[in-house]
C-alpha cells in the first residue's frame, strides 16, 4: 500500500513519512531528503516530533488522528532550511491509514513566497499609516498650542483658507495688560518671573476662551482677545465685556492685576502675513482703539468703546467718562467704564 | 539531569519585533531590515533553568489578522507566550487583550510575559510604563521592556518562560 502512496502523491511531488503509535517514522518517501534539510541522519527511526519540531505539542491531536476521533489536521506554510540552506515552506498534513500516521509534505515555497511579499508590503504599509497617524496627531497638538482651536479646525478642515488674506468684518477686540508687572517682577529669578506670567496670562486666556473668544496674541505681560471670529457670534460686545468683567474680578485681590479695554468695530480679519508665516488676527481702526482704550484704563478697570456701549444697552452698567481724543487720533470718542454687566453666558 | 522540552510562542501584531526577539535569543544577533513572517517558524534553544535543561521549542508566528481567530489550533501545547507589543505604535497595545485571550482559550494555565519591546527607541516611544503596566495587571501577566536590537532583556524574558516554577520578581 505504501507503494501506492509513494506514486500516487510522489507524482504531485508530496513526500511522505508513516510513523507508529509512538511516533517513530517506520516508511519514508523518497521526496522527503528534498523537502526537509537532515544530514547525515537517517529518518527512518526518528521521532516525528524531532524531524518536525512543528508536531512538539501537538502529541494530543495526534492522538485524535490516530484513533480516528479527527479526520486530520495541517500546519500551513511551516519556513524550514531546505536543501542547500535557503528558506523554504512546507505544508505539513496529517491523517490516519491503514499502515499508520500519514504525514505528508508539501513544497509550497512558490506560494509562500508569493504570500511573504504581499504580506511585506500590507505590513509595512500598514506600519507607515500608523506613523502618519503619529505624526498628524502630533503636528495637530503642536497646531493647537500656536494656533486658537477654532481656527486650527478650520484650517484643516479647509486648507485653502490657509492663506494671507481676508474679510471686512465686525469683532469685538479686547486688550489686556498687567499694570506694573514689570517693576512687580523685577527683582524676580527670571524663571519666577515667567512661571508668575503665565499663570496670570493663563487666567486670561481661559476666560477669553470661557467665553467663546479666541486669543489673538501675547504682547509681553498683554494679552489680546477676539471675538466673533472665525466662528460667528451675535452677542460679541456682550461676551467680550463680560470677559474683561470676569478677568479683573479674578484678579481683584492681587497685587498685580490687569487694566482692560473693549471696543466693536469693523476690522480686517483673516491672515496677515506671507504664505511662509502667517497670523490669523484683527487689524483696522477697532483694533487699535481698543487697544488706546486700553492703555487709558488704571489696574482693575474695564473701560469699553461707544460702540461697544451701544449693543450692550441695558444690560450692563456703565459710568461715562466723557468724549475723550485717544492718542494718535484725531477724531474723539466717548469711552464708559464698565461697572457691572448682566452675567448670563449665552 | 533531565532535559524537557516546552513550546512556546510569540505573539502580536505585525512588526512589532517577534521574529528579533527570537534572532536575539537563539543566534545573539540583529538585523535591521523588517522581513514579515508567514505561517509559523520553529527555532530550538537550550537553556538551564537549576539542575534541568529546557529545550524551548520557540514557535515564531505571522502578526496581525493572518494569526488572530485563524490559526489558534497552532496554540496547542503552548505552555507559554511572549505577547508582544512596538512601544512606538499605541494601535499595537490594544492587541495584547486578542493574543492574551485566544491563548488562555487554549491554555488557561499558559505563563505569559508582555513585553514592550523597541525600548531602545526613546525619542519614538508612545506607550508609557503606566499603560503597558495596566495590561499587564488586567491580564495577569509580568511586564518586560525589550529591545531586540540591544538585547535588553531578552534573555530574561525567555528565561522567565522557560522556568519551572513562578519566579518572576524574585
Amino acid at each position: 500500500m505504501s507503494d501506492l502512496y509513494e506514486r500516487v502523491l510522489g507524482k504531485q511531488g508530496v513526500g511522505f513519512v508513516i510513523c507508529d503509535e509512538g511516533w517513530a517514522i517506520e516508511r519514508v518517501s523518497s521526496e522527503v531528503g528534498q523537502l526537509v534539510d537532515v544530514v547525515g541522519e537517517s529518518i527512518e527511526g526518528m521521532v516525528l516530533t524531532d524531524l518536525f519540531p512543528e508536531m512538539f505539542g501537538l502529541e494530543g491531536v495526534l492522538a485524535e488522528v490516530w484513533r480516528g476521533e479527527r479526520a486530520g489536521f495541517a500546519i500551513e506554510k511551516v519556513a524550514r532550511a531546505g536543501v542547500g540552506g535557503g528558506l523554504g515552506y512546507v505544508t505539513l498534513g496529517v491523517e490516519k491509514v491503514a499502515e499508520g500516521l500519514l504525514v505528508m509534505i508539501r513544497d509550497v515555497t512558490k506560494e509562500g513566497t508569493l504570500e511573504q511579499r504581499i504580506t511585506q508590503q500590507r505590513n509595512e504599509l500598514g506600519v507607515l499609516a500608523q506613523e502618519l497617524a503619529i505624526a498628524k496627531e502630533k503636528l495637530n497638538r503642536l497646531l493647537h498650542q500656536y494656533v486658537p482651536a477654532e481656527v486650527a479646525r478650520k484650517m484643516l478642515a479647509n486648507p485653502e483658507a490657509a492663506r494671507p488674506g481676508g474679510a471686512r468684518q465686525e469683532v469685538t477686540v479686547l486688550f489686556a495688560d498687567l499694570r506694573n508687572f514689570t517693576r512687580w517682577a523685577e527683582h524676580m529669578e527670571p524663571t519666577v518671573m515667567m512661571k508668575a506670567l503665565n499663570k496670570k496670562l493663563s487666567v486670561a486666556v481661559e476666560i477669553i476662551q470661557a467665553h467663546g473668544g479666541i486669543l489673538d496674541k501675547f504682547m509681553g505681560d498683554a494679552v489680546m482677545g477676539l471675538f466673533n471670529a472665525p466662528e460667528a457670534d451675535a452677542e460679541h460686545a456682550l461676551h467680550g465685556a463680560q470677559a474683561a468683567l470676569a478677568l479683573v474680578r479674578a484678579m481683584r485681590d492681587d497685587e498685580v492685576t490687569f487694566s482692560v479695554g473693549v471696543n466693536t468695530g469693523e476690522a480686517f480679519l483673516g491672515n496677515l502675513g506671507t504664505e511662509a508665516m502667517m497670523n490669523y488676527t484683527a487689524v483696522g481702526d477697532a483694533v487699535n482703539q481698543a487697544k488706546r482704550i486700553q492703555e487709558m484704563a488704571l489696574q482693575g478697570y474695564v473701560y469699553i468703546g461707544e460702540e461697544t456701549q451701544k449693543l450692550l444697552g441695558e444690560r450692563a452698567v456703565v459710568k461715562s467718562l466723557g468724549t475723550l481724543r485717544l492718542r494718535g487720533r484725531e477724531q474723539t470718542t466717548e469711552v464708559y467704564e464698565l461697572i457691572d454687566i448682566e452675567e448670563r453666558i449665552e | 539531569m533531565g532535559v524537557i522540552q516546552k513550546k512556546v510562542c510569540l505573539l502580536g501584531d505585525f512588526s512589532v519585533g517577534k521574529t528579533s526577539l527570537i534572532r536575539r535569543f537563539v543566534e545573539g544577533s540583529f538585523d535591521d531590515s523588517y522581513i514579515s513572517t508567514i505561517g509559523v517558524k520553529v527555532s530550538r534553544k537550550r537553556v538551564v533553568d537549576g539542575g534541568d535543561e529546557v529545550n524551548l521549542m520557540i514557535w515564531d508566528l505571522a502578526g496581525g489578522d493572518d494569526f488572530r481567530g485563524a490559526q489558534s489550533g497552532y496554540l496547542l501545547g503552548t505552555v507559554g507566550a511572549l505577547i508582544v507589543c512596538d512601544l512606538t505604535r499605541p494601535d499595537t497595545l490594544g492587541a495584547l487583550w486578542d493574543y492574551s485571550e485566544q491563548l488562555r482559550g487554549i491554555n488557561r494555565e499558559a505563563r505569559i510575559v508582555f513585553a514592550g519591546n523597541k525600548v531602545d527607541l526613546v525619542a519614538e516611544r508612545q506607550i508609557s510604563d503606566s499603560q503597558l503596566q495596566a495590561v499587564g495587571d488586567e491580564l495577569g501577566g509580568p511586564v518586560i521592556y525589550t529591545s531586540a536590537k540591544t538585547g535588553d532583556n531578552v534573555e530574561e524574558a525567555f528565561f522567565y518562560l522557560a522556568q519551572k516554577e513562578l519566579v518572576w520578581g524574585d
